[in-house]
């Protein structure tokens, strides 16, 4: 699981309001260099959560400044800024651990770098939809 | 500018479509590249051939690099229905235009190919001799020439047997671009290091990653990932992939290690992110749904049932015992039949939310002849039809490959309407004036896409038809056997040509497979389709469709033979 994915999954369990963001409980973190597109990076960074994304780098035990602490349009000029956030966004892979709901409590599972958001009969919203 | 496509015999209802979709992603107005009418009847007819109206080489060299279904495109400098005809329209060609592809510094070959006809070397070098007036000044190249120039002759599939029969056009121009088609046999399912019973075919997987703009720097989602097969495509073009499924047996794999991440690696392809999640659940599982729209494309093929069942969260029954927390690290989420019509209302939901405006969804559906018309596919709002391209199976059933583009921002107010919307079924102000979807089942479609409805080039008979469809099937068998044959005839006469080319040029040559292009396209022109392998599913693609590569000292030295006829047009 990438912290590109990270940044958009919630916990889905009835009863929650925003299960959003999930805590990172990683048990083992892979770092995997990918080719740079400092054009991806420029088209995905709007939609990003910025404090999640911070929170991440921190609970996968990257330093905690690789990142500003807001982005703003003159940092997507930046090379240096666009490397660090390609970096954090594809080459992190959290391999094994562990997703917490910060509302409920609920832990996801993460196994081969996949993680198992499925809820439970029970734990189904009402109109399940 | 006019180009001529040539498509290979695979799929030939999608390829419109897939033209059109690399069309749109280079900007350009497909109406103002060709008559999609008139092209579809073309193709009805049996013909490979599309001349495109393009505005520059560059497109035309982005629908040579990007469309798996084209198996070349050719500047087209002159065509006529006869050899000497085509030679006079060569010779009105804008000579400024012809000069700077034949100056000295460039190589060049002349290779001649034919739709439906085989040609002896001998033929094709008395073709190639009314191309000498052309001032080709560089030197001769048969392998990777900086100018590849073709002479295509397209006979009628009647009267394959007559002596002495003409063309019904003959085409001249200059390759553009180098084909993708590689890639289809290079990455067939066959060569996968893991497979599930449902992976999709490679051609028909590069198909849906155009008809979604699947490209670098995109974002692209498949919701019912399964073994990722449809991703591998993707990201063959530079996409960035995310999949989810609700099965997690497809996703973390075999005991042996192989995963969805396999065939990826067996590639080099970055790995796509893959979450186990329910796509009926989507708006649940991912923050606020996505609303503002997160991804450059959607492309699944969904499960229906027929080979895989489909299944959603929850329990059959009406009251749940809820799971006991010391339980809940061993608890298995229960889940629940998945019914199609929910299955396709829950994925148009997923792409009207996490689409970017403007950006495509493209999914597979299975139907009837009967059942291929508008009304039968569901609609929303905030998407519409663009493309509609269906694939025959058996006489009776048939696959639809359905693409629509997001056209209006989702409001989550209105999901119980959009939903009530969906199932009434596509209107037809929901639908692009070029897709090809009917209102009614009306006979002539029918008929049209039995006609079409091909099996990796074998025909097959509708169900209660004449005496006479029959016998137009019985020779179209046997035109395809000749076919068949021809294939080893070609091997004996390359080999013969390669001892004598030994004999005459002791070995040498440039290395390579210089005369191969024109040689594969004589020996499968023949009826039953150039080799294109065609097949649907798992088995069979790839493998059995293509002739084995001759071994590497033959096609050298029918290289050298070659290089000699190529310098004979000028002696």
């Amino acid at each position: 699981m990438r912290l590109l994915t990270h940044n958009v999954l919630r916990c889905a369990i009835k009863g929650v309001e925003e299960g959003y963001p999930l805590s990172i409980e990683a048990s083992e973190v892979q770092m995997e260099e990918s080719p740079f597109r400092p054009d991806f990076v420029k088209h995905i960074a709007p939609t990003l959560n910025w404090p999640a994304l911070r929170q991440a780098v921190k609970q996968v035990g990257l330093p905690e400044d690789m990142l500003p602490e807001a982005v703003s349009d003159a940092l997507l000029g930046d090379e240096a800024f666009l490397r660090a956030l390609h970096r954090v966004l594809m080459d992190v892979h959290v391999v094994a651990g562990a997703l917490v709901c910060p509302e409920s409590g609920r832990r996801f599972p993460i196994a081969h770098g996949i993680p198992d958001m499925m809820i439970a009969e029970g734990e189904c919203p009402r109109d399940d939809k | 500018m006019q180009y001529l496509l040539q498509f290979a015999v695979s799929h030939e209802l999608f390829r419109c479509e897939e033209v059109d979709a690399i069309l749109v992603r280079a900007g350009v107005d497909p109406a103002t590249a060709y008559d999609v009418g008139a092209a579809r009847k073309a193709f009805d007819l049996g013909s490979p051939f599309l001349i495109c109206d393009l505005p520059s080489e560059a497109v035309a060299r982005e629908l040579s690099e990007r469309a798996i279904l084209v198996k070349r495109v050719l500047e087209l400098w002159g065509t006529a229905p006869t050899v000497d005809q085509t030679v006079e329209a060569v010779k009105a060609f804008p000579e400024e235009r012809l000069r700077p592809h034949l100056a000295e510094d460039r190589s060049w070959s002349v290779a001649v190919a034919g739709v439906r006809c085989k040609r002896s070397s001998e033929e094709q070098q008395e073709i190639r001799k009314h191309f000498a007036f052309l001032p080709l000044l560089g030197p001769v190249r048969c392998k990777e020439p900086d100018t590849a120039l073709y002479c295509l002759e397209e006979f009628a599939a009647e009267g394959y047997f007559e002596e002495g029969r003409m063309p019904l056009r003959v085409y001249f121009g200059r390759e553009v671009g180098q084909s993708n088609r590689r890639l289809v046999g290079a990455r067939s399912l066959s060569t996968r290091a893991y497979l599930g019973p449902t992976s999709m075919d490679n051609e028909l997987s590069l198909v849906m990653a155009n008809m979604v703009h699947a490209g670098p720097g995109t974002l692209i989602l498949d919701p019912f990932v399964g073994t990722g097969s449809i991703l591998v495509a993707a990201a063959q073009f530079g996409a960035v992939c995310v999949g989810t499924d609700i099965d997690p047996r497809p996703l973390h794999g075999r005991g042996d290690g192989a995963n969805i991440f396999s065939n990826f690696d067996q590639f080099g392809l970055p790995h796509p992110d893959v979450v186990r999640s329910d796509n009926a659940l989507f708006a649940g599982h991912f923050k606020g749904g996505i609303v503002d729209g997160l991804f450059d494309g959607i492309v699944t093929d969904p499960p229906y049932g027929i080979r895989a069942g489909a299944r959603r969260t929850g329990s059959r029954r009406a009251n749940v015992t809820p799971v006991r927390p010391e339980q809940r690290a061993d608890h298995v989420p229960m889940t629940r039949p998945y019914a199609v019509e929910d299955v396709l209302v829950d994925l148009l939901d997923v792409a009207a939310r996490a689409l970017r405006r403007g950006r495509r969804l493209c999914y597979l559906m299975p139907g009837t002849y009967e059942t291929c018309t508008r009304a039968s596919l569901p609609g929303h709002p905030c998407l519409r039809l663009v493309a509609h391209s269906v694939q025959g199976l058996t006489k009776t059933t048939c696959r639809r490959l359905v693409t629509m583009v997001k056209v209006a921002e989702y409001d989550p107010a209105q999901r119980a309407a959009y939903e009530a919307h969906s199932r009434r079924g596509l209107t037809a102000a929901e639908v692009d004036p070029r897709a090809a979807v009917p209102d009614r089942p009306t006979e002539e479609w029918k008929q049209s896409l039995l006609r079409r409805g091909k099996l990796g080039g074998t025909s097959w008979v509708p169900a209660g038809d004449t005496a006479a469809a029959m016998a137009q099937a019985a020779a179209a068998a046997a035109a395809d056997a000749a076919a068949g044959g021809g294939e080893g005839d070609t091997a004996a006469a390359m080999a013969q040509a390669a001892a004598s080319a030994d004999a005459a040029a002791g070995g040498g040559g440039e290395g390579g497979s210089g005369a191969l292009p024109a040689a594969a396209d004589a020996a499968g022109g023949g009826g039953g389709g150039e080799g294109g392998s065609g097949a649907l599913n798992g088995a069979g693609d790839g493998a059995a469709a293509l002739p084995p590569p001759p071994p590497q000292e033959e096609s050298a030295s029918a290289d050298a033979e070659t290089n000699a006829a190529h310098a004979g047009v000028h002696q």
